[in-house]
């Protein structure tokens, strides 16, 4: 596909507060969700002061995985106690091109309050999470459960 | 370094609204109890080491997304053609 072709990045959410940043990137407290037409389902949480600052995501919704029956009240104080139809949580992912392979991080899930944009990446008190979980692994047709 | 000796039950200030307080130790452990302020992160060393190793690595591919596409189960392509599956994120 040359750049011509490209299809053009669009915005998939208002902006998001990360009050924490993000582990490795603590200065960087608003990102945004984009997509591209080319790239669904994956999504980029984008930086706002750095666009080079991007994470390629995934809702957890598309994954035979649960991250709101693990979360707790003091996780989601973080992001002010929101109903739990209002929390959507993403999973972000690791492209290692060496190995052809993507994995998914399901112990660090980020999770995003749809109503107001507050944001914050949890750590899941859960053995049977990873941090690079093959994503393979993880899709709803396989067998196993990550949670 | 600051290195302070602290007994059971004893505490440790860090500014305005941080508090380490010795709970037990026993056997080469520690138990710590922490009170801060919500919107201050808190992670066991090893585990943000990880994590932010993760992050890092994650963010390494957005100058490449084909890539992940490259190597995305078919499975979850297909998807990506129809519902996205994902709540409105604002």
């Amino acid at each position: 596909m040359n750049a011509a072709s490209t299809p053009e990045w669009t915005k998939a959410s208002e902006p998001l507060q990360f009050a924490a940043g993000l582990p490795g990137f603590e200065e960087h407290k608003t990102f945004l969700l984009e997509s591209r037409e080319d790239l669904r389902p994956f999504l980029w949480l984008r930086s706002t002061i750095d666009p080079e600052v991007a994470l390629p995501v995934i809702s957890s919704f598309l994954l035979k995985t649960a991250v709101l029956p693990l979360l707790t009240k003091e996780q989601l104080k973080l992001i002010g106690e929101p109903a739990m139809e209002h929390v959507a949580p993403y999973y972000i992912l690791r492209v290692d091109a060496d190995k052809n392979s993507i994995t998914v991080n399901t112990k660090a899930p980020l999770i995003i309050r749809t109503d107001t944009g507050q944001g914050h990446q949890v750590i899941l008190d859960n053995d049977g999470l990873q941090f690079d979980a093959p994503l393979a692994d993880l899709l709803p047709s396989t067998g196993g459960d990550q949670s | 370094m600051l290195i302070l000796t602290r007994k059971k039950g004893e505490s440790i200030r860090v500014g305005d609204g941080i508090i380490f307080t010795i709970l037990e130790g026993a056997g080469g452990q520690v138990k710590i109890g922490i009170t801060a302020p919500a919107h201050v992160p808190i992670h066991r060393e090893e585990i943000y080491l990880r994590i932010r190793a993760e992050n890092q690595a994650a963010a390494r591919a957005s100058g490449a997304p084909d890539l992940l596409v490259k190597n995305a189960p078919a499975e979850l392509k297909k998807l990506g053609q129809g519902n996205s599956g994902r709540k409105k994120a604002v």
